[in-house]
């Protein structure tokens, strides 16, 4: 790294950059509603104002700790801040219940900043050919690639298979609300101009997590004595338990840290289906499988390393070609273009020191995020102290501000109230929710994809396997769906039921 | 237990068949069989097999079901609870009702006020609570993050 | 980082300052407060990117926020249809753009041009016909000869099913004399999407407007044929028109527009007509459209409903012409 690289890093303008940024990325990240698009959206015109490599910085360490920050409402109040969040909500939530409220967000903390610097080293050594396989993903290859993220889901769903299935089922057919990509049908729309475009996760899974969660704290005995023991849980020991886990589960940090960078390089919903196949693989090779869902901190390092692994991944393909992977990098392009910088194969040849700097920048904020994050974590979790009495009419508010904030529109807040009353009974009836935000997340890149390759192909299925990664992702998908199926014979022949409670 | 997912199950079947039947009258592609139909189609058979699934297998685990342990279920949520539970649901129809004509921030108040009063909190506290996470709402997602909050008939007062 | 911010906000004094004094008379309407600035296209895109732009200028010079908010969905509908009903108080505009003269055609909804109040043209960018690099259509013509002898064979992409770039390959294919699907349409969620098809060999050829595809061909991978406008444009000199390559004058614009709700009041609409035209002046402005590749454009209110009201017979026509028509 040549001096000038380091001083175009490290010069106070940018430092200032990074580290305002940090703090604006936690707080906005972990106001549930609020997402990290939202928070590098309102940054834009301010880069107006700033030198290239500031401004890029500054979306770089507000996404980064945006999306560290959902796993803060995640944690203490069962909102994930992201649908990357919601693949381990389940366990961070119990650990909170359980008093051990910091101990999971530091772990979310430093395993997302590990999974972040990661991710950057990647991009460094291997983003031009990581940018080839992931330019080279048509429409089939994203389709199985979504399959594969859902069936992952179904596979660490908590209830038995017939049920995570019908939680994913749910959320398929909530995600087919909308006018449809191959004649622009408006489905089970009813009239209604909002709802044209579908239902938007973010109301979504507010209803579905938080309002279903303030139904039954209201709804449990509100005598909030024994909650105020568990939330003395000191710092010290939260972090010799976090030390004890890092080591402890450091292979799943490094494979879900690769892992995430490698799927957030592909076109697609990058850090969400990341997060969910890492979740996945994490408890396939783990020791105590059983544990995952009920305050596993395994689940939670693998998930928190893997989606902002993916963060860093999903620079690839927008620095390499232009192309963005998700909206955070179609905004940052934009940026970059206004800077007079033209991202393609040639930033790396024609500007490397620009291309080194901006990567110096991913790693310093990655490291900022560590003090702010340990410092948010702090503050945040004296919510717990809070009387849950208090605590469930203002989450319920800043649910529904936060689900209006997303288009300024009142059908969001109808929909944080149906769907909330679904998620409440499917909980009620022992059917997990994880699958069915997945459902509603993926269930329109699935769908979009399917169609697309189907009117390509003419209707012809084969084609589904013609092309080489297509091949290889159809095949594995294709194998988890009849593993899952003997399970579920097995588990309806044996009349077993869950062990769950 | 074993009733409450008989009935989870038929309840999913017959979402399944609406669904299905709805989507039965969706157009189709041009020289294609199939259109925007498909996918609820699927989505509503998955949840019909799954309905019936889960019926089947509450129906064949009868035989063993006396032994299977009655999960101590909160029976002393009583009249409370119910109380509370609506309390929620018809504050945010209140809320989705009136947020646009009647303004954010009254709505808020009066939401929060209602709340806090139900769960029983004292009055004076709750208004002055009330107030508090009104404004403060306000500051962050108004001044702050500037996401346009609805006056509605404050709006003569509005900055 | 200071010294900027006072610089900027020297700016904005000295902005409002000289607003006061050029805007007397019918037209010195103001926003007194926040205002809301629909998007009916997502983040990331190019409506948002000169929505964005746009509203940082006119926050700069009214001295009041603009909020942007992004209400994407419906191929466009649900922001339009937000847009066209606000109340027409000045505290609501935002963009709308061609697919208010296409959405009423094809049946997505009622809302057409007569629901909005244009205020100014902000961009103009004609369709382009894009292939990969390597591809065996070295020019508009071997591609439109190759389509004609094999229809149905070549696929091509750009945004949904009847949507603005769909309109410009059938349209330009039909004034050719062959069937509208003689490259047959995938449709897709908007440009990036589509991109992204053509890049990893799924589709043909793609009809985005060229200053989307305009950095991939600066490197090469991929290859524009033509672009769908009288002139050469001057961001890519090398590629040349339709009207130079066809023998018919085939072309296609798709516009961005700054808008208000059905019966915005005319002072506020020339209020905003002016700060527009000055905010295009700005040398900010300038340097934003160098960056994506298009040339700075103003048409005011008057002419740009004119020429939106064209676009709407014309675009008609097309779309029956094609049979997307309901």
């Amino acid at each position: 790294m040549s001096a000038d690289v380091f001083w175009a890093i490290f010069n106070l303008d940018n430092l200032t950059v990074i580290f305002v940024c940090t703090l604006y990325g936690t707080f906005v990240g972990a106001i549930p509603g609020l997402t990290a698009t939202m928070a590098v959206a309102l940054l834009v015109p301010f880069t107006f104002y700033m030198d290239p490599i500031p401004a890029i910085s500054a979306i770089v360490a507000t996404t980064t700790t945006a999306i560290f920050a959902g796993d803060i409402s995640g944690t203490l109040l069962r909102i994930p801040g992201t649908p990357a969040s919601a693949a381990y909500v389940d366990d961070a939530y119990s650990l909170s219940k359980r008093g051990q409220a910091k101990t999971s967000l530091f772990v979310s903390l430093t395993t997302a900043s590990i999974g972040g610097v990661v991710g950057v080293a990647i991009l460094m050594l291997m983003a031009p050919q990581l940018a080839r396989v992931a330019i080279s993903f048509s429409s089939y290859e994203s389709f199985w690639l979504a399959s594969l993220g859902l069936t992952c889901a179904v596979l660490t769903g908590q209830g038995t298979v017939p049920k995570s299935f019908a939680s994913l089922f749910i959320g398929l057919a909530i995600a087919s609300v909308g006018i449809d990509i191959a004649v622009g049908y408006p489905r089970f729309t009813y009239g209604v101009p909002d709802l044209l475009g579908g239902i938007s996760f973010i109301p979504a899974m507010i209803g579905i997590f938080a309002f279903s969660e303030v139904l039954r704290t209201v709804q449990s005995n509100l005598d909030s004595s024994t909650a105020s023991d568990l939330i003395k849980e000191k710092v010290s020991d939260a972090s010799s338990r976090m030390i004890k886990a890092l080591s402890r589960y450091r292979r799943t940090i490094a494979r879900s840290s690769v892992l995430g960078t490698l799927i957030g390089a592909l076109p697609g919903a990058g850090a969400d289906i990341a997060a969910w196949i890492a979740y996945a693989v994490a408890r396939r090779f783990s020791k105590e499988p059983d544990q995952f869902g009920k305050g596993n901190l395994e689940g939670v390092a693998a998930g928190g390393a893997a989606n902002n692994a993916a963060i860093a991944g999903a620079w690839t393909p927008a620095l390499v070609f232009g192309i963005p992977g998700d909206s955070v990098t179609a905004i940052a392009i934009g940026v970059l273009l206004l800077k007079g910088l033209t991202p393609g194969p040639r930033i790396f040849i024609d500007q490397p020191e620009l291309i080194n700097t901006l990567f110096g920048s991913f790693f310093l904020a990655n490291i900022i995020m560590l003090p702010m994050g340990f410092l948010a974590i702090t503050l945040s979790t004296y919510i717990l102290r809070i009387p849950r009495t208090i605590m469930a009419p203002i989450i319920l508010l800043f649910s529904l501000v936060g689900a209006y904030a997303i288009s300024s529109s009142v059908v969001a807040i109808w929909i944080v109230l149906a769907l909330g009353i679904v998620g409440y009974l499917m909980e009620q009836n022992e059917i997990p929710l994880a699958p069915a935000i997945l459902g509603i997340v993926l269930g329109r890149i699935i769908e979009d994809n399917f169609m697309v390759s189907m009117i390509k192909a003419q209707g012809n299925l084969l084609m589904f396997f013609e092309r080489q990664y297509s091949l290889v992702l159809g095949v594995i998908t294709l194998l988890l769906w009849c593993f899952l199926l003997t399970r579920m014979v097995v588990e309806i022949s044996s009349g077993r039921r869950q062990k769950k409670k | 237990m074993n009733n409450k997912d008989r009935y989870c199950g038929i309840i999913l079947l017959g979402l399944g068949g609406w669904i299905a039947w709805e989507s039965s009258h969706f157009p189709v592609l041009a020289g294609m069989p199939y259109g925007p139909g498909l996918f609820p189609t699927i989505a509503a058979f998955g949840l019909s097999i799954c309905g019936a699934l889960i019926l089947l297998s509450s129906l064949v685990s009868t035989q063993s079901v006396a032994e299977i342990e009655k999960s101590p279920e909160k029976d002393n949520r009583g009249q409370r609870a119910t109380l509370n539970t609506f309390g929620v649901i018809l504050a945010v129809i209140f809320y989705a009702m009136f947020l646009e004509t009647a303004g954010f921030h009254l709505v808020s108040f009066l939401i929060l006020c209602c709340l806090f009063i139900l769960l029983q909190i004292r009055l004076v506290f709750s208004f002055v609570l009330a107030t508090g996470v009104t404004v403060i709402i306000h500051l962050i997602f108004y001044s702050f993050l500037h996401v346009p909050l609805p006056w509605g008939i404050l709006e003569p007062l509005a900055w | 980082m200071k010294s900027k911010i006072l610089l900027s906000l020297t700016a904005v004094f000295a902005a409002t300052l000289f607003l006061t004094q050029a805007y007397a008379a019918d037209c010195n309407w103001k926003p007194t407060r926040a205002v809301t600035y629909v998007v009916p296209w997502g983040a990331g895109g190019g409506t948002d990117a000169n929505s964005r732009m746009l509203s940082s200028l006119l926050s700069k010079k009214f001295g009041v926020p603009f909020n942007v908010v992004n209400k994407t969905g419906g191929n466009g509908v649900t922001g339009h249809s937000a847009l066209a009903k606000a109340k027409p108080d000045g505290y609501t505009i935002g963009s709308a753009t061609v697919e208010i003269a296409t959405m009423h055609w094809v049946g997505l909804t009622d809302l057409s041009y007569k629901n909005i109040t244009p205020i100014a043209l902000v961009d103009i960018v004609p369709a382009g016909v894009t292939v990969k690099k390597g591809s065996q259509f070295k020019s508009l013509g071997e591609l439109l000869a190759y389509a004609k002898a094999n229809p149905g064979k070549l696929t091509g992409s750009g945004t949904s099913q009847g949507g603005i770039w769909h309109l410009a390959l059938a349209g330009m294919l039909q004034s050719e004399g062959m069937p509208a699907d003689a490259i047959r349409w995938i449709p897709s969620k908007g440009a990036g999407p589509a991109m992204k098809e053509i890049m990893a060999g799924g589709v043909d050829v793609v009809t985005v407007a060229l200053s989307e595809a305009k950095s991939l061909i600066e490197q090469g991978e991929l290859t524009g044929l033509a672009y769908m406008n009288p002139k050469r444009m001057s961001a890519l000199p090398d590629v040349p028109t339709t009207v130079e390559e066809l023998a018919n004058d085939w072309t296609l614009a798709a516009y961005i527009t700054v808008s208000g709700p059905e019966g915005l009041p005319e002072n506020i609409a020339c209020s905003y007509d002016a700060a527009a035209k000055e905010a295009f002046a700005t040398k900010e402005w300038a340097d934003f459209k160098a960056s994506r590749g298009s040339d700075v454009v103003y048409m005011g209110s008057k002419e740009l409903t004119e020429m939106i009201a064209k676009s709407d017979v014309d675009l008609g026509e097309t779309i029956k012409g094609i049979g997307l028509a309901k």
